[in-house]
């Protein structure tokens, strides 16, 4: 089941196909902090208006427009569902430049280095098992500290404003994002060779 | 409201299906009551071609060339067709390129000999219901890449039909389920076929059917069962018969296939089956005995295989095996017990089975085409792009522009510029796939780009990739200083070219007898008949958002069409079509956006999520 909705004063849609701003396409406030029902809620009822499959029987311009709003949609959508691509999307918004290749988190370092070297033991047979889980363990728990803590700093931005976060705000969030962005790469390295394990 | 209909155009067997007061129903053949329509064709030694059953009839007395399983070689290359396949089919010898059959002094593409097999389903509807038939929705393995799609389209349009839409087939076994909107949860539509494996994992609310990933192969199926038991029982026969050279008889493979095959659907209820092989020189046949144990070992390894498909959408879509809420199983290949009991122990739930696995996947087609006729409003798929596309960039490496599991339609934009001074055109190799290196993965097309000739860095173009809600790809590029947007002519690395596609037209003998000059020009009046009704519908509504002067150049616009269709030349009508369709841009734009408002005005998300309601 899924849990029943206040809807006695539901957000009415107020979208701006055309903005360059993924919230406006998708009628939401600009807030970082976002819910993730009312951002499905607001996808579902834009595809819902401007899928291609209900503008069968139009002009054939009608149909190419509704077929990039929809794409236009699906896009906003699709950045906006996962934190790290909603952070990093808006902070280019905010006119940020990120770096396309940033090296290895500072902050990260010592545990990037222990991860490959144990998974290269691993693989060379050098280490056991239980080394590595203990290193997934390691890694969510930090992936997980991390997310918390991205949450949090959403919520501060959204209280300054865009136009009021200073630049230290934003070095924190790229900051984070890189961290959070490399903790995932890791705990995909890691499970895929355990997978391999398992496997054999 | 015209009628459209759904179509599975499978590897083994084909449907044709319509919605009837809501519910889909699979169209029998009015002569012989079948449903299915076994995807053969024979063109027999006397100029004939026999599609379905008759094929399969003239396949068993060995008369004829056989096609059966094209589906396996639609918008492939020479050069991905693998050594089993080079036997099976009457392929003219070539080592890249398109794939051709040689037909007695003729030369066929699959999507050709695929249109016979939508002819005869086309046959069977406009029978059945005693008016023509034209439009139709067409079901695709999910992972199909865009020229096995492209393929499709193809073979539709040789059959004369308009292929309003590809969909994919686990999304429309999903359709064909979740029939009631109250439904919702996390489903996982396993679709084994004869010849593809699908998986995608759904998730289903108030009538949305959200597609999170899809994994799958398309050269996997229940073909390849037959063939590892075929194998097992040619080894066994040459080894117990003292006769080797029976491993590469024609003949005794045919049989061997035929036997595996039916001895693989005895075993579904039976333990223990006998096949039994007709040897040159043997006086009496050759048998085997085959327990389901030993027939699961053979078939367990390739079994295998989709669960790790399983665990790859799984992956891709963000959740665990214990999350899915449901699994529903589509394709003839689900009956082997042994698939059933693999689906089983990977998800920790019973599989459902309710609807015939042969027939859901029409349905569900059926149930899509009705959307698209506007009869169900209620209901909603929105799909995905099974393969990641991209573009060769330096030192061979693929560029992912769109990344696998992207929502469809979808457009991505990418800057190109000339890497040295004065060229006049760039290159773009378009490419899908999920291999790091551009020769690793499918080629799609190749394009060049014109720019000005300026110093290297300085002519900026901008070019817009999109994939509709086919999982079609089509490309416009955009000059940055002038704003021109122009398509861009994408050759098919494997399709067919439209030229090719008229051509081909022309060359049918089932149209022999029809002037496909006329055929073409139909096609056109057609077209423009459509864009005239829904222009005058559009004025009326729209009367309002327009300027006078944009008002007057439409009604040129249009006397013009009208004036054209006087005529009978076809290029004449295009233009004025074009003409026409550019000049009501403006006002298709204001009328969606319009629309879109007033039914959002005043309402919460709740209130849209809840309606019916079409724009």
């Amino acid at each position: 089941m899924t849990p029943s909705h206040d809807n006695a004063r539901a957000p009415e849609i107020d979208h701006d196909p055309d903005s360059s701003n993924y919230f406006d396409v998708l009628g939401l406030p600009t807030r970082l902090a976002l819910n993730e029902k009312d951002l499905s809620d607001h996808y579902y009822a834009l595809s819902r208006l401007y899928h291609p499959d209900f503008h069968q029987n139009a002009l054939p311009a009608e149909r190419l427009r509704a077929l990039r709003r929809t794409a236009a949609v699906n896009d906003a959508f699709t950045t906006l569902r996962d934190p790290v691509s909603r952070g990093r999307w808006w902070l280019e918004f905010n006119g940020r430049k990120l770096s396309l290749a940033p090296g290895v988190p500072r902050e990260l370092g010592s545990l990037v280095f222990d991860v490959h070297d144990a998974l290269e033991r691993f693989r060379s047979a050098e280490a056991d098992i239980t080394e590595i889980e203990r290193f997934r363990e390691v890694t969510r728990d930090e992936l997980g500290r991390r997310n918390k803590q991205l949450a949090a700093l959403f919520g501060e931005l959204d209280e300054a404003g865009a136009s009021r976060a200073d630049g230290l705000l934003f070095t924190r969030l790229e900051n984070l994002l890189a961290e959070i962005s490399y903790l995932r790469a890791l705990t995909r390295d890691i499970e895929r060779t355990l997978e391999k394990t398992g496997e054999r | 409201m015209s009628r459209i209909l759904g179509i599975d155009l499978g590897t083994t067997n084909s449907l044709i299906a319509q919605v009837v007061d809501g519910v889909p129903h699979v169209i029998r053949d009015p002569q012989t009551g079948e449903r299915l329509l076994p995807s053969v064709v024979v063109f027999t030694d006397d100029g004939k071609v026999l599609v379905g059953q008759a094929a399969r009839d003239a396949e068993r007395n060995g008369s004829g060339i056989v096609i059966s399983s094209v589906k396996r070689l639609m918008g492939i290359g020479m050069e991905h067709v693998n050594e089993d396949d080079r036997k099976q089919f009457p392929l003219t010898p070539a080592d890249s390129g398109p794939v051709r059959f040689t037909v007695g002094n003729q030369s066929m593409t699959p999507p050709q000999i695929s249109a016979h097999l939508l002819r005869e389903l086309r046959r069977r509807a406009e029978q059945a219901l005693g008016e023509p038939v034209s439009d139709v929705v067409i079901t695709v393995p999910a992972y199909f890449n865009d020229s096995q799609r492209q393929a499709t389209r193809d073979a539709g349009r040789l059959a004369g039909l308009q292929v309003l839409r590809l969909v994919n087939e686990p999304t429309a076994a999903s359709l064909a389920y979740g029939l009631d909107r109250r439904d919702h949860g996390t489903v996982a539509v396993f679709d084994f076929g004869g010849g593809t494996f699908d998986v995608s994992i759904l998730r289903l609310q108030g009538g949305i059917f959200e597609v999170l990933a899809t994994n799958g192969n398309t050269r996997l199926g229940g073909d390849d069962f037959d063939r590892a038991v075929a194998g097992w029982l040619l080894k066994k026969a040459a080894d117990e018969s003292g006769l080797p050279e029976i491993m590469t008889d024609h003949r005794v493979f045919t049989q061997a296939r035929r036997e595996a095959e039916n001895a693989k659907i005895r075993l579904t209820t039976e333990s223990v089956t006998v096949a039994t092989l007709v040897l040159p020189g043997m006086d009496t046949p050759y048998e085997a005995l085959l327990t389901r144990e030993e027939f699961e070992t053979i078939i367990r390894a390739t079994a295998e295989q989709t669960i790790v498909h399983c665990r790859e959408a799984l992956k891709d879509a963000q959740i665990s095996p214990k999350d899915v809420d449901s699994v529903v199983l589509v394709g003839g290949s689900t009956r082997v017990p042994l698939v059933r009991t693999l689906v089983r122990e990977f998800f920790g739930i019973e599989p459902l089975a309710d609807i015939d696995p042969d027939e859901v996947v029409a349905l569900g087609a059926a149930v899509q085409a009705d959307i698209l006729a506007g009869g169900t409003k209620d209901m909603l798929l929105l799909d995905v792009v099974p393969l990641s596309l991209g573009i060769e960039t330096m030192g061979g490496v693929m560029t992912r522009l769109i990344h696998r599991n992207t929502k469809i339609p979808c457009t991505v934009v990418e800057e190109f510029t000339t890497p040295a001074d004065n060229v006049t055109s760039i290159d773009i190799h378009v490419l899908q796939g999920e291999r790091e290196f551009a020769r690793d993965n499918r080629s799609l097309a190749r394009f060049k780009l014109p720019v000005e000739p300026l110093p290297a860095g300085m002519a900026r173009v901008l070019v817009m990739f999109l994939i509709d809600a086919n999982g079609i790809l089509s490309v416009t590029a955009i000059d940055e200083k002038t704003k021109n947007e122009h398509t861009v002519e994408v050759k098919p690395s494997y399709g067919l070219t439209d030229e090719q596609v008229e051509e081909m037209l022309i060359d049918s003998f089932d149209n022999a007898e029809r002037d496909v000059t006329e055929r073409l020009l139909a096609e056109a009046v057609v077209a423009a008949e459509s864009i005239l009704l829904h222009t005058n519908k559009a004025l009326k509504e729209g009367a309002d958002l327009l300027q006078p002067e944009e008002r007057d150049g439409i009604v040129r616009a249009e006397s013009a069409l009208r004036k054209a269709l006087e005529s009978t030349d076809r290029q004449t009508i295009l233009d004025a079509t074009a003409a026409l369709d550019a000049a009501t841009k403006p006002l298709a734009d204001r009328l969606l956006d319009r629309a879109v408002n007033r039914l959002l005005k005043s309402r919460t998300v709740d209130e849209v999520l809840a309606s019916d309601e079409a724009v």
